[in-house]
């Protein structure tokens, strides 16, 4: 019986919220943290089990163009869906023409609901260099046959990732500028702000943090898509997702791979690291 | 002073006072008809108080001065040009919006030269007349703060400064104290209209409050669903409200039926309780009524009187108290009755 003297000990008291939460965190920690740890953990073994270096060594390498190639076809993917993803959400946020409004809202997220695998295999046909975009430019007399080129490269790589994760972006943001005090569009306008300007200096500084998030997000997407570079790039250098399913499938090399995977980490974790600073300054001065 | 700190911080009067003249306007929104053929004449460097319940349109016609809402018909004309058909941005027109709009992610002084860079004014001009703007508003060193730190009244102050410092030819204020406390809003009050007066802009206000619009305003425009009601000087409308429903906005809270006999003849005679005694003797030159006390109430300064009169109840006052079932007469003094006829609308003198 639980009588007066009982002062419970701190554990009992916890108990239940501590079974409560119990599968949440083992699910976690089975699914999520020790697959990682261990995937880490492996690019430093050698076969005896000792510390060894040489995986890392191997996959700078042999991969370090590759490592480049996605810093690079990343950094310029983000920067084409942050220029178009805005230009979607600003009109959407500001646009004057009901109609036009409507319209875009209706087909900017289809590709939402577009398989990576399919968008590669689209972005494939469309890009070649007897593919569908050439095919119209030449039909339409705006390019000449002989300069028709494949965008199958770097680029086809931009534009797919872009075409992709562009309307997700746009998503986040348009909702982001839908939530912003309207007056202070309208005031800027007052005070002789046009359209464009608003939507730079007013509503953009005001949606930058979800603008942040969208990319951080893509930016792992981007770091984690395998079917986009094997579809659309044939040669070397290529992404690093699809060099370490090269180095799994072909040699069963785990260590190499995972020490591939420690520089996708790296990458996203300074994206990661950026944005927690980011939110931590506003939060620090909202509270000043 | 005041006007010349501001006419230095706002760098001289080039664009000048105008008026505004709305020619026919009619809004519909959302296939909702918000403003009836709404015609006005605001003279330059007048005050104007655009007064009304909430949803008679008064934001709306605030809105299209600025450009935010286009007009279905009808012609805005600011001096001598048309500004109807431009976009918000050309038009000139200074808003302080009822949320103030400071931009959040630009600090005071931000707020406060943005205007100026948009019009292409370098960089050492503008941070002196945001000072300069700063110390007219009371705000000085306050330039650095983000506006999130700011309280009510000082963002209210911001967003004026921010308004006027581009030397508008017309200030619109879209019921800019209503966020404020009462004291802070009394004090206020009186600043805008001395700062209205000695700047000479001309300025249309929207507020729901009358006491504000009687005690700022030379001319009240009255409005009801979506249409122009009165438009007249604060005396003119506390004293003679054009029909039964303007009357009753503006505190006439005694109509009665008018009586053979009574001083004036009218269908419906209104007046204020405060202009409504207790008499032992009938006065000359009063309407008289005589009632039962229903209830006696406190006020501070004396007591407030409800009185079964037949079949309607009279509001008065009274300097000292009486008991309720008390037989009593009041009166109303001819001067502070209205007389409205059989249509509501006020009949003339």
């Amino acid at each position: 019986m639980p009588t007066a003297d009982a002062t419970p000990s701190p554990l009992r008291g916890k108990l239940p919220g501590l079974l409560l939460i119990a599968p949440a965190l083992l699910a976690i920690a089975l699914l999520y943290v020790v697959p990682l740890a261990r995937s880490v953990i492996f690019a430093f073994l050698d076969q005896d089990g000792g510390l060894t270096t040489a995986h890392l060594r191997t996959a700078i390498e042999l991969y370090g163009r590759d490592i480049v190639f996605t810093v690079l076809v990343a950094l310029a993917s983000l920067a084409l869906i942050s220029v178009v993803s805005i230009a979607i959400a600003g009109y959407l946020t500001l646009g004057a023409t009901p109609w036009a409004v409507t319209a875009l809202r209706w087909l900017y997220r289809w590709p939402l609901f577009i398989p990576f695998i399919v968008a590669g295999q689209t972005a494939r046909s469309f890009l070649a260099r007897n593919g569908l975009m050439n095919s119209l430019l030449i039909d339409s007399g705006l390019m000449d046959q002989a300069t028709a080129q494949s965008l199958l490269d770097w680029r086809g790589l931009v534009l797919t990732f872009a075409w992709k994760q562009v309307p997700f972006v746009t998503l986040l943001l348009a909702g982001a500028m839908a939530s912003v005090d309207r007056s202070t569009v309208e005031a800027a306008r007052n005070m002789g702000a046009g359209r464009l300007r608003c939507l730079i200096e007013i509503l953009l500084p005001q949606v930058r943090g979800t603008l942040l998030v969208g990319l951080i997000l893509s930016l792992v997407t981007i770091m984690s898509v395998l079917s986009v570079p094997m579809m659309v790039i044939a040669g070397n250098p290529t992404m690093m997702t699809s060099m370490m399913a090269h180095r799994v499938t072909y040699y069963g090399d785990y260590a190499v791979a995972n020490a591939l995977g420690l520089f996708s980490y790296l990458i996203t974790a300074v994206a990661a690291y950026a944005y927690l600073r980011m939110t931590l300054n506003q939060h620090n001065e909202g509270a000043r | 002073m005041i006007a010349q700190a501001f006419k230095t911080a706002s760098g001289g009067g080039d664009m000048g006072v105008e008026a505004l003249a709305l020619c026919g306007l009619s809004i519909r929104l959302g296939g909702v008809q918000i403003l009836h053929d709404v015609t006005l004449n605001v003279p330059a460097g007048s005050f104007t108080c655009l007064l009304g319940p909430s949803g008679c349109g008064k934001t709306t016609l605030l809105r299209s001065i600025a450009g935010f809402a286009p007009p279905a018909s009808g012609d805005i004309r600011l001096g001598a040009r048309s500004i109807a058909d431009l976009p918000p941005e050309k038009r000139g027109t200074a808003m302080v919006f009822q949320s103030y709009a400071l931009w959040p992610h630009m600090t005071v002084a931000g707020n406060l030269t943005y205007p100026l860079k948009l019009r292409g004014i370098g960089r050492a001009e503008r941070d002196t007349r945001a000072e300069a703007l700063l110390d007219m508003l009371g705000l000085s060193g306050f330039g650095p703060r983000k506006v999130g730190s700011l309280s009510g009244g000082q963002r209210q102050r911001v967003a004026l400064g921010r308004a006027l410092i581009i030397d508008p030819p017309i200030l619109l204020l879209d019921e800019p104290l209503s966020n404020l406390d009462a004291a802070i809003r009394r004090n206020l009050r009186g600043e805008l209209r001395r700062l209205q007066q000695r700047l000479g802009i001309t300025t249309i206000m929207v507020t729901h409050d009358q006491e504000e619009a009687l005690a700022m305003a030379d001319t009240i425009v009255l409005m009801r669903a979506g249409r122009v009601v009165q438009v007249a000087a604060p005396q003119d409308l506390y004293a003679r409200p054009a029909d039964l429903d303007a009357g009753r906005f503006l505190g006439v809270d005694n109509m009665i039926a008018g009586r053979p006999g009574d001083p004036v003849a009218a269908a419906t005679l209104g007046f204020r309780s405060m202009d409504a005694r207790i008499h032992d003797a009938a006065p000359e030159n009063a309407l008289v009524r005589n009632g039962t006390v229903l209830d006696c109430a406190y006020t501070g300064g004396g007591y407030h009187l409800q009185l079964e009169s037949g079949a309607e109840v009279i509001s008065a006052v009274s300097g000292v108290p009486v008991a309720p079932g008390t037989q009593v007469r009041v009166a109303v003094p001819t001067a502070s009755l209205m007389a409205f006829g059989a249509n509501q609308m006020l009949l003339p003198n």
